[in-house]
C-alpha cells in the first residue's frame, strides 16, 4: 500500500515536472517532498497548497512561499500542522481559502492558542473568503469582532467553519460582522437552545443577508422554541439546515416550524394554502 | 434539511410539510414508524426530490399508505422493520400517482430465517409512465417475485 502511494506521488512529481502546461492548478506537497518545493518551474502559478499535518519550518516556508510560484497561492490547508507565529502572520496576502483546523502555533518554544492570532490574520488576509477554525476550543469572546470591523471595512468571508469549539448560541451575533457570509458550520459546539437568543432586535436582512447554509449538528439543541417571526424567518430563509444528532423530538419540530410559518410565508410572498392540522 | 440521528417518531413530518421549498430531507436514524401527514392531502412536500428515511422502524404497511410525493426522485428505505414487500403495492407505489417521478428506491429487507437475521439488498429503478414508458424494474439484485 505504501509503495503504491509512493508511486502515485512519484508519478505526480514527474507529471508536474515535465508537463507542458504552464499553469497547474493544484499542488500537494507530501511528506516525501516537504524538503522544499523548488522543483516547481518558475513559470508556473500554484493556486492551491496542501501542507496538512506537518511541522512547517522557516526553511520550508521560504522555499514554498517566497522562492516558488506558491507565493500567489489562493488556497492553503495547514490543518493539524505546527507553525510558528511569525510564519503564520507572514502568509501570502493572496490567500482566499485558509484551513487552520487544529493547527498548533509555536511561540518562543511553546505551543500557544490561536485566539490571539485570529484578528491579525483577518487583517493580514484581506481577500479571505473561506476560513476553517475548527478544533480550537474557541469561546464566544474569541470571535467577538465588534471592535474590529466597521461598515466600511467588513469581512469578505463567505464560508466560516467553526466545528468542535466551545461556542454557545450567543456567538451567532458575532457573525453579523460578516455581510458576505453564505455558509456557517457550528456543529459540535454547545448551542443548547436557540430560545436563549433574542432575535427580536435583529433585522435578518441586515445581519445575515446571504446566509444559505447553517450546520448545528450535534450541538445539544433539543429544546428549541421559536417565539417570534424574526427567528422563524431566519431559519426558513436557509436553503440548507443541518440539525442532525441533536436528540430533537417531534414536538420540537412543531415549535420550530409551525408557530409562525404561515405568517413568514405570507410576508415572503409565498401563497400559503395549507393549514396546519393543529390550528 | 438534515434531521438524522434525532428522536423523531413520524408525527413531526406534518411540521416539515409546512416548508414549501424543501427538496432534500434526511430523516435517517430516528424512531419513525409511519408517515403522519393527515390533513395535508397530496400537496405536502410537493418539491421534495430526495428522502432518506433509512434506519427507522417503518413496517410492511408502508407501501399501502405511502404519501404522494409528486417530485420525489430518490427514496432510501434501507434498514427498517419491513420483512417483505407486496408486489402489487410496490408497483402501484412506483408507477401510479404517488411517486410519479421516482427513479431510485433503496431497500434492505430484514427477514427472519431459521431464527437468524439475514439481509437482502435490492435497488430499483423505474421509468416515468407519464412519458409513455413502461414501468419496470431494473438493476435488481433480487427479483421482486422473491419477495
Amino acid at each position: 500500500m505504501i509503495s503504491v502511494v509512493f508511486f502515485m506521488k512519484l508519478l505526480l512529481f514527474f507529471c508536474m515536472f515535465f508537463s507542458s502546461e504552464s499553469i497547474p492548478y493544484k499542488i500537494f506537497l507530501s511528506r516525501f517532498f516537504h524538503r522544499n518545493a523548488s522543483f516547481v518551474s518558475k513559470n508556473r502559478l500554484i493556486f492551491a497548497c496542501n501542507l496538512k499535518n506537518r511541522e512547517i519550518s522557516e526553511e520550508m516556508f521560504i522555499d514554498i512561499f517566497q522562492n516558488t510560484s506558491c507565493q500567489f497561492t489562493k488556497k492553503l490547508d495547514i490543518s493539524w500542522s505546527t507553525i510558528s507565529d511569525g510564519l503564520l502572520l507572514s502568509l501570502p496576502k493572496t490567500i482566499e481559502e485558509l484551513s487552520l483546523a487544529r493547527v498548533k502555533i509555536r511561540f518562543s518554544g511553546n505551543i500557544v492558542s490561536i485566539q490571539n492570532y485570529i484578528k491579525p490574520l483577518l487583517a493580514r488576509l484581506p481577500n479571505l473568503r473561506v476560513l476553517d477554525l475548527s478544533f480550537h476550543g474557541l469561546e464566544n469572546s474569541d470571535i467577538d469582532f465588534s471592535n474590529f470591523f466597521n461598515r466600511s471595512l467588513g469581512s469578505k468571508i463567505e464560508v466560516f467553519i467553526l466545528k468542535n469549539n466551545h461556542l454557545d448560541i450567543q456567538a451567532i451575533a458575532n457573525f453579523a460582522h460578516f455581510p458576505e457570509l453564505r455558509s456557517l458550520d457550528l456543529s459540535d459546539n454547545s448551542m443548547v437552545s436557540l430560545a436563549e437568543f433574542d432575535f427580536q432586535g435583529l433585522l435578518r436582512d441586515f445581519y445575515f443577508p446571504k446566509l444559505e447554509s447553517l450546520s448545528l449538528r450535534n450541538s445539544g439543541m433539543n429544546a428549541i422554541v421559536a417565539d417570534n417571526e424574526e427567528y422563524s424567518a431566519f431559519l426558513l430563509s436557509l436553503k440548507k439546515l443541518d440539525l442532525s444528532d441533536n436528540g430533537i423530538r417531534d414536538a420540537v419540530l412543531g415549535s420550530i416550524f409551525e408557530t409562525h410559518c404561515s405568517e413568514v410565508f405570507r410576508a415572503s410572498g409565498f401563497e400559503f394554502k395549507r393549514q396546519s392540522p393543529y390550528r | 434539511m438534515n434531521l438524522s440521528g434525532n428522536h423523531l417518531t413520524g408525527k413531526g413530518m406534518r411540521y416539515l410539510a409546512l416548508l414549501p421549498n424543501l427538496t432534500d430531507l434526511d430523516l435517517s436514524n430516528n424512531l419513525i414508524h409511519n408517515f403522519d401527514l393527515d390533513g395535508f392531502g397530496d400537496s405536502a412536500f410537493n418539491k421534495l426530490e430526495r428522502l432518506k428515511i433509512n434506519n427507522n422502524f417503518i413496517n410492511n404497511d408502508v407501501f399501502k399508505n405511502f404519501p404522494a410525493f409528486s417530485e420525489l426522485i430518490a427514496l432510501d428505505l434501507r434498514d427498517n422493520a419491513m420483512d417483505k414487500v407486496d408486489h402489487r403495492d410496490f408497483i402501484e407505489l412506483l408507477c401510479l400517482s404517488r411517486l410519479p417521478k421516482i427513479k431510485n428506491i433503496q431497500l434492505r429487507l430484514c427477514r427472519m430465517q431459521n431464527s437468524s437475521l439475514s439481509l437482502m439488498d435490492a435497488s430499483f429503478s423505474a421509468l416515468n409512465p407519464d412519458r409513455g414508458e413502461d414501468c419496470f424494474v431494473t438493476n435488481v439484485s433480487r427479483s421482486l417475485n422473491e419477495f
